[in-house]
């Protein structure tokens, strides 16, 4: 049950939701978004060459990265909230008496945004360090992949435990969090920094780089 | 005349190799300067240089007394570059494109508007200006590019083969509008491979071989010895391309 998300069983529809959606649907549909867009807005616009049209106006280079690491967090955001305020408008109106609670419910929203931001972060880092877009899109890939591979193994058998503490998609436990048994505050405290540090080394390093423009 | 570009002892290495070797080069107001050259000669990387996309190994850049390294936001106010790929940022139309790009320059829409509209009719795009600007076609990309380009009046344009997939009625268009523009003290630096449009638009002609600029004169001065550009061309850069 552990392998399929259903780590404390199903109590309430909220375990349903975080067996069912958030520990699969979601993750496919986060992990997509953040390694094709962070590939797209910048190795992608390197390599056809149409980043020279944008570093050749009185625009700095910091404000133009900046600006599309804006919209690549916006989008995961977004996708985020719309996620947050579908189910919980979806559980009120179709299921009588939920017993989930919304708070723990916002509370595992958030740390699954903030996981995908630092997804996000090592994407766009590639993205901007990388000299082409399928290099960038190829190393998205596998480390997400790997993460994910880890987890799912780690959650396999006791023995392969060890596995989830390499994993970062460990952090985001949609089951534990929905009944408050995470470490919420550490867990996004934690992210929020992990998504600062690999943004602001994807933003020097852009800034430093030599593209072949 | 005011000068407006300034390039001194650019150098650019690659690996070991050396693409541009000490060339410098100055253009002033209402000048037409044409960049010839054999392929490999190093114009694209000189015009990547002279455009902060490309920092020289050595050298130094200013564009109306503002230096391309320590100005660079200033500087960068004082030119336009089209580049010899015309790439549109998906989703744009055509004219959104224009608006954007000379946004950026911090023109107003009604700026904008103004600006261009005559030079999207002198184009024929108005038909297709609301149109994604991805599915043009590669010389009405040139076209958008270098419209876009001019709508924010840089004091230097700087285009990498301009003519490049244009239709002979468009590129007559365009060196009409180049003259023009230059007349308003502007000046522009093209580079090409077309001789006849070297010499029917440029007041000034630069040949580049091996990384060196080998000639830098106007159409007589490079022709007083009665040989044609083109026989002047072959002996310059043949030679210099043999010995680099």
């Amino acid at each position: 049950m552990k392998v399929l998300g259903y780590t404390v069983g199903v109590t309430h529809i909220g375990d349903f939701l975080g067996g069912e959606f958030y520990s699969l649907l979601y993750l496919i549909i986060m992990s997509i978004y953040a390694i094709f867009v962070a590939t797209k807005l910048i190795a992608h616009m390197v390599d056809n060459g149409s980043m020279a049209y944008l570093l050749a106006t009185p625009v700095s280079r910091v404000k133009v990265v900046i600006t599309l690491a804006c919209v690549l967090i916006t989008g995961i955001l977004v996708i985020g909230f719309v996620s947050t305020v579908g189910d919980l408008l979806g559980v009120h109106w179709f299921v009588h008496h939920p017993s989930m609670n919304d708070t723990y419910f916002v509370q595992m929203n958030i740390v699954g945004a903030l996981l995908f931001c630092v997804v996000s972060g090592y994407c766009f880092l590639f993205s901007c360090l990388v000299s082409d877009e399928r290099t960038a899109l190829g190393l998205s890939t596998l480390l997400t992949i790997f993460f994910y591979g880890l987890h799912m193994v780690g959650d396999l058998s006791i023995k392969f435990d060890w596995m989830n503490h390499l994993s970062l998609f460990t952090v985001f436990d949609p089951q534990s969090l929905i009944h408050g048994h995470g470490h919420f505050v550490i867990d996004s405290i934690s992210l929020l920094v992990a998504t600062v540090i690999l943004f602001g080394v994807a933003i020097v390093g852009f800034r430093r780089r030599q593209l072949s423009l | 005349m005011r000068e407006l570009l300034r390039a001194r002892g650019m150098y650019r290495n690659f690996d070991g190799f050396t693409a541009v070797q000490g060339v410098s080069l100055e253009l002033y107001e209402g000048e037409i300067v044409a960049l010839l050259g054999p392929n490999g000669a190093g114009k694209s990387t000189t015009m990547r240089m002279l455009t902060g996309l490309l920092e020289p190994t050595q050298g130094e850049v200013s564009y109306c007394n503002y230096d391309l390294s320590h100005d660079v936001l200033e500087a960068k106010h004082q030119f336009g570059f089209v580049a010899d790929e015309p790439m549109m940022l998906s989703a744009l139309t055509g004219l959104e494109y224009i608006q954007f790009v000379a946004g950026l320059y911090g023109c107003s829409s009604e700026e904008i508007l103004e600006r261009a509209n005559p030079l999207i009719d002198r184009f024929a795009l108005r038909a297709s200006i609301h149109k994604r600007a991805t599915s043009y076609s590669h010389g009405m990309k040139q076209k958008l590019a270098l419209i876009a380009q001019l709508a924010h009046q840089p004091k230097v344009l700087v285009a990498d083969e301009p003519s490049v997939g244009l239709d002979p009625g468009s590129a007559a268009a365009m060196q009409d509008i180049f003259r023009a523009y230059a007349s308003f003290g502007n000046a522009i630096l093209l580079s090409t491979h077309l001789f006849d449009m070297a010499q029917s638009l440029a007041t000034r002609i630069v040949m580049m071989a091996g990384g060196h600029i080998v000639a830098d004169g106007t159409l007589t001065e490079l022709t007083k010895s009665g040989e044609s550009l083109h026989q002047v061309f072959m002996r310059l850069t043949g030679e210099a391309a043999m010995t680099s």
